[in-house]
C-alpha cells in the first residue's frame, strides 16, 4: 500500500514540481515572486475543460491551446502589470502580484461559479501493474510529461538563444544589455515559458483533481514551498521539491488523515527552515 | 578580425558636447565634452568620484542625461536603449568585470558574441580572443567566478571583443588588481592599440593610461577641465600635480 500510495503521490508531485519550476523561473529571471502562478495553471484547466467537455475536441487539438493560452496570458502580464514594476521596491511587486492573482481568481469564479468540475481521463484503460504495485495509466502520462518537459527544458536553457538569453538575464541583468540582450523581451518570453510550463501542470492535473475556480491559491502554496524546501532558486530543487510534497501529502492523507496533509507539508517547511535553511540544493546567484 | 575598425574623417566616432547628469537633484555631470575618432585610444582620467563613471552610464543610456548632446556616428543617441546601443557597436568592459559567475569561460565569450556576430563567425573569434589571453583558453570549461580577479577582467575584454566592437569601452580596468595583472592589462591594451581598436578607456591610473592614450580628456567635479594629446599632458604641471604624484613645478 505504501508504494501504491508513493507512486500516486508522485504523480501529483510532478505537477507540484512544474508549477514550482515555473515560479523559480519568473524569480530568477524578473526577481518577481509570481503569486498569481497557481492562477496559470487554473486558466489551463478551465480552457481544457471548456474545449473538451463542454465543446466536445479532441484531446490533442485541446491540449496545445490548454497550454498556450496561459502562456499567452503570462506574456501579457509581464508587459502590463508587471513590467511597470520592475524594479520597484519588493513589497510593491508582491502587492501586484497578489493582486493579479485575486482578479484571475475571481474572474475565473465568476465564469465557472465555485463549484468543482471533473475532466475525464487523458488515458484511456485499465491501471497497469508494475513490479507489483498497481499504477493508473494517468500517473504514468504525468510521470512521463515532467521527465520529457525537464529534460526539453535543460536542452532549450544549454543550447538555444533564447536559453542563453534567460540565463544570462537571470545571473545578472545589467550585464545583459550589455551584450545586447533586450532583457524586457527576454523577462515576457521568461514569463510566457514559465505560465506555458503551469499550463502543462494543469493539464496533467485536471483528471487528478477536481478542477475548481479556487484551486490557484492552495496549489501556489504547495509550490512555494516546495521552492523553499528544494533551495530557493535552484530548478533541480523546486523539481525534488515537489516531488517530496506531492508524496508527502498523498502518504499523510491516507495514514493520518486528509485534514492534516496542510499541517504536515507546513510542518515539513519549518523543519527544513530550521535544519537546512538554504533548502536542499542550495542556489547561489 | 577582431575589430571593425571605421575612420569617418572629419565626424567623430563619439561626441559627448556638454554632457549633464542629475541624480536627485544633485548636478553629477556640469559639462562634460569628449570626442573619439575612428582609430583613436582615448583616455578620460579623473579622480575617484569626479564623474568618469556615469559620463559612462550617459554614454550608454543607463542615466538620463539633464541636458547635452551625445552623437554615435554622427547621430544623437537620446531615447536609444543600451542594449541597441551595443548591437550598434558599442562594446563594454564594465567596472567591477561583471562576468557570468555561475557559467563557463566559453559560455560568457558565446554570450558577447550571440546578439551581435553570427553564429559561424564566432568561432574564429573566439580563437583570436584565445590568441590574445591564453590563460582563458586553459580555464575555458571553468565557471567564471572561479577566476581569478585578473582573470575576469581579461575574460571581460574578451568577451567584449566577441561582438566586434566598433567602439570599445573599458570602465577602470585594472582596478583591484595585483600590480603584475595591472601591467599585463595594460599590455594588452596597448596591443590592442596597434591594431587600430577604437578606444575610451576609464582610468584612475593617470600615468599609465597616458602613456598608451593618443588623446586624453581629464574630468573634475563633473566637467572636462583638460583635454589634448595624452603625450602633451602627461607633461602638463597641472596633471601632474593632480593626478600622478608628481609636485606641481
Amino acid at each position: 500500500m505504501f508504494f501504491q500510495l508513493a507512486t500516486s503521490g508522485i504523480a501529483t508531485g510532478c505537477a507540484y514540481a512544474l508549477i514550482a519550476l515555473g515560479f523559480v523561473m519568473i524569480w530568477n529571471t524578473a526577481s518577481v515572486v509570481n503569486f498569481a502562478q497557481g492562477e496559470f495553471v487554473v486558466i489551463a484547466m478551465f480552457v481544457a475543460l471548456t474545449c473538451h467537455v463542454t465543446l466536445g475536441w479532441p484531446l490533442w487539438l485541446v491540449l496545445p491551446i490548454a497550454v498556450l493560452i496561459p502562456a499567452l496570458v503570462g506574456y501579457a502580464t509581464e508587459r502590463v502589470v508587471i513590467r511597470p514594476v520592475i524594479g520597484a521596491a519588493e513589497m510593491t511587486v508582491v502587492t501586484v502580484t497578489i493582486g493579479l492573482q485575486i482578479v484571475l481568481s475571481d474572474a475565473a469564479k465568476i465564469i465557472y461559479g465555485g463549484q468543482p468540475y471533473s475532466f475525464p481521463p487523458l488515458i484511456e484503460g485499465r491501471p497497469l501493474s508494475i513490479l507489483g504495485i498497481v499504477v493508473p495509466r494517468q500517473s504514468l502520462v504525468v510521470i512521463a510529461s515532467m521527465v520529457v518537459l525537464a529534460v526539453g527544458l535543460h536542452f532549450l536553457s544549454q543550447k538555444t538563444s533564447f536559453g542563453k538569453r534567460l540565463r544570462a538575464v537571470s545571473q545578472d541583468r545589467e550585464t545583459a544589455k550589455l551584450m545586447g540582450i533586450d532583457v524586457n523581451r527576454t523577462i515576457a518570453e521568461g514569463f510566457a515559458l514559465s505560465a506555458g510550463i503551469a499550463g502543462v501542470a494543469g493539464v496533467l492535473l485536471a483528471p487528478i483533481i477536481y478542477v475548481s475556480a479556487g484551486l490557484g491559491l492552495p496549489l501556489l502554496i504547495k509550490s512555494f514551498i516546495a521552492a523553499i524546501i528544494g533551495g530557493f532558486g535552484s530548478y533541480i530543487g523546486a523539481l525534488i521539491g515537489g516531488l517530496l510534497i506531492g508524496v508527502l501529502d498523498n502518504l499523510v492523507g491516507f495514514y493520518i488523515s486528509s485534514h492534516y496533509r496542510e499541517v504536515f507539508t507546513f510542518l515539513v517547511l519549518i523543519l527544513v527552515l530550521l535544519v537546512r535553511p538554504q533548502g536542499l540544493f542550495p542556489h547561489h546567484r | 578580425m577582431l575589430l571593425e575598425s571605421t575612420n569617418i574623417s572629419g565626424t567623430p566616432l563619439l561626441d559627448v558636447h556638454d554632457l549633464a547628469v542629475n541624480f536627485g537633484g544633485i548636478r553629477a555631470l556640469k559639462n562634460v565634452h569628449l570626442e573619439v575618432k575612428g582609430g583613436e585610444f582615448v583616455a578620460l582620467i579623473g579622480a575617484n568620484g569626479a564623474g568618469k563613471t556615469t559620463t559612462l552610464k550617459a554614454i550608454l543610456n543607463a542615466v538620463t542625461k539633464a541636458s547635452g548632446e551625445i552623437r554615435y556616428r554622427g547621430q544623437p543617441t537620446t531615447g536609444i536603449p543600451t542594449h541597441h546601443l551595443v548591437r550598434m557597436g558599442i562594446g563594454v568592459v564594465p567596472e567591477g568585470r561583471r562576468v557570468f559567475a555561475a557559467s563557463s569561460v566559453v559560455e560568457n565569450l558565446e554570450l558577447g558574441a550571440l546578439e551581435r556576430t553570427p553564429k559561424g563567425e564566432a568561432s574564429a573569434i573566439m580563437a583570436s580572443v584565445f590568441d590574445l589571453f591564453p590563460v582563458l583558453k586553459e580555464r575555458r570549461g571553468q565557471m567564471a567566478g572561479s577566476l581569478s580577479g585578473g582573470e575576469q577582467q581579461m575574460l571581460a575584454m574578451g568577451r567584449a571583443l566577441m561582438g566586434r566592437p566598433e567602439l570599445l569601452l573599458l570602465d577602470e580596468p585594472s582596478m583591484g588588481l595585483a600590480p603584475k595583472f595591472v601591467d599585463r592589462i595594460f599590455e594588452i591594451l596597448s596591443d590592442l592599440r596597434k591594431t587600430k581598436t577604437t578606444i575610451l578607456l576609464i582610468e584612475q591610473n593617470a600615468l599609465m593610461s597616458l602613456e598608451i592614450a593618443d588623446k586624453a580628456f581629464v574630468i573634475e567635479q563633473g566637467r572636462t577641465v583638460l583635454s589634448g594629446r595624452a603625450s602633451d599632458l602627461i607633461d602638463d604641471p597641472k596633471v601632474a600635480g593632480a593626478y600622478l604624484g608628481r609636485p606641481e613645478e
